[in-house]
């Protein structure tokens, strides 16, 4: 995007943020269209321009001729002053930055790292026109119905020492989804409906995906400059495309109703930075030992682990200190997993 | 058994071109197996080109499974300073972003300090490793897809006559 409009849309972006925030905060009152285009510091034309972008996100706005504005319904927009207002005072969440579309939440969090931001920035997109997985694969990021987001990390870890980042952001999200749906996390019970963790970091209910994680990190040898976690979360669709009905599911879809987007992101951001700070005060230990509490991948599981060429076939003992995944083989030797794809064995 | 006893064997397997040894020794079992086709280094043709050691030493029940740190074999020494990049975690060799996507770099191709070189993946973290220095990339290790150890070599570059290293 060539940089004049890169700033425009940014402009733009902020311009419907302070818009939605002052609606929300005078719901009960008719804004004078005058008065609002001077707090926003925008010609009536554009005024008129934005309350149609909020329209059209599915706010209801009532235009009242010759007095202004009066917000009837809110949009589900994740604006940072709400953001910032429902999460704790801590470093995730320090700096908000915000998109009404962007190519993708990783893209943007990596251009930012590079121009230094700071450790614990969040990037959130209503919109992801390339969201990604691993290796470029795409996630469907339609707007309003998930949530897509990036936390810029500077962690005092060494490269080899990084890779527990991706089962930290399994164990936040599997922790936060069981909560916001009251699907208690019990493994003793395989035949109840809870929220599992597929080593390292796929969120599933009954089997299927609800969230997908993407950890990024840009090294030099010896010391990391900074990584970013990319979490997507399927919230509030009411169906699945065909094609991937099979494999994915939403918090909806399991628990029957709908949820706000906010709520989830603060519940995991509260999580992220939780462990994140067990990580440094105790190591990689106190998340490889929640870990094995909420998975029930990772011990007496049959798996068939395929990495390229090479499948292993076996059952799951256990994680190593770092969190690679230990599976027995059926000859009896103990290998230690350390990427690759993990599925259920019959 | 120790770390360096270990070191030991691997390097001893790897010299002589054995595939698989095992070895049992008071309730400890050790195997040591390379993937076929991997072939130990051939001094005689290729004098600076030295391979890793791509043993995979894995320790067998009761004892549980220790992470044995990578062999890492010295290059021996070029003739011309070159900056070895090496692997700074275990885990899968990315030449590439996208699969199918050109390669980051190429042999031959100028490098500027911060630019990616290749990806290191690990239990799904992608780990873009960045050159250090300018230079130039005079050789790749390592092939798309392959699983590479701590230390190992992954490009040598010639450094840039007026490169500082980027601190």
């Amino acid at each position: 995007m060539p940089l004049w409009l890169d700033s425009m849309a940014k402009q733009l972006d902020q311009h419907l943020d302070r818009l939605v925030d002052v609606l929300v905060e005078n719901a009960t009152v008719v804004l004078s269209g005058t008065k609002l285009a001077s707090q926003l510091r925008v010609p009536h034309s554009t005024l008129w321009e934005l309350i149609e972008r909020l329209r059209e996100m599915g706010a209801e706005i009532r235009g009242l001729p010759g007095t202004g504005y009066q917000l009837v319904k809110a949009p589900d927009v994740l604006t940072p002053r709400m953001i910032r207002r429902s999460l704790p005072a801590g470093e995730f969440g320090g700096r908000i930055h915000h998109h009404y579309q962007v190519d993708s939440t990783m893209s943007e969090a990596a251009r930012l790292a590079s121009a230094n931001a700071p450790h614990g920035t969040l990037v959130v997109a209503e919109e992801q026109t390339a969201g990604r997985g691993r290796f470029g694969r795409t996630w469907f990021s339609p707007r309003g119905t998930g949530l897509y987001f990036t936390v810029i990390l500077r962690p005092k870890l060494s490269p080899a020492a990084a890779p527990i980042l991706t089962l930290l952001a399994g164990v936040s999200v599997a922790e936060a989804v069981s909560e916001l749906a009251s699907l208690p996390i019990d493994i003793r019970r395989p035949d109840m409906r809870w929220p599992d963790i597929r080593w390292p970091n796929d969120v599933l209910i009954g089997g299927k995906k609800c969230a997908g994680i993407l950890v990024e990190m840009t090294a030099q040898p010896e010391r990391v400059e900074h990584a970013q976690i990319g979490i997507g979360v399927n919230v509030n669709q009411a169906e699945i495309p065909a094609e991937l009905a099979a494999e994915a599911t939403s918090l909806r879809i399991e628990a029957g109703r709908g949820f706000s987007r906010l709520e989830v992101l603060v519940s995991i951001l509260k999580r992220l930075e939780h462990y994140y700070h067990r990580l440094e005060e105790r190591g990689a230990g106190a998340i490889v030992g929640r870990f094995g509490e909420i998975s029930s991948y990772a011990r007496g599981k049959r798996v068939r682990v395929t990495d390229g060429q090479r499948v292993i076939i076996g059952e799951t003992v256990g994680l190593s200190p770092e969190g690679m995944l230990l599976v027995r083989r059926d000859d009896g030797e103990v290998e230690a997993v350390l990427s690759g794809l993990v599925r259920p064995e019959s | 058994m120790n770390l360096k006893e270990i070191k030991e064997l691997v390097d001893l397997i790897t010299e002589k071109g054995i595939t698989e040894l095992e070895l049992e020794r008071n309730g400890e079992r050790l195997k040591i197996s390379r993937p076929a086709g991997f072939r130990a280094p051939e001094p005689a043709a290729h004098p600076a080109e030295s391979r890793p050691a791509a043993a995979h030493p894995s320790l067998s029940a009761p004892s549980p499974v220790p992470s044995v740190p990578a062999p890492v074999v010295p290059a021996p020494a070029p003739a011309e300073e070159l900056h070895v990049v090496r692997s700074p975690m275990v885990g899968t060799f990315y030449a590439a972003p996208i699969q199918g996507a050109p390669s980051f770099v190429q042999v031959g191709d100028r490098i500027q300090p911060g630019q990616v070189l290749c990806i290191i993946e690990a239990m799904k973290l992608m780990n873009e490793i960045e050159a250090e220095i300018a230079g130039e990339v005079v050789r790749c290790y390592v092939e798309n897809g392959q699983p590479v150890e701590y230390g190992e070599p992954l490009f040598d570059l010639r450094p840039a006559v007026s490169s500082a290293k980027r601190s």
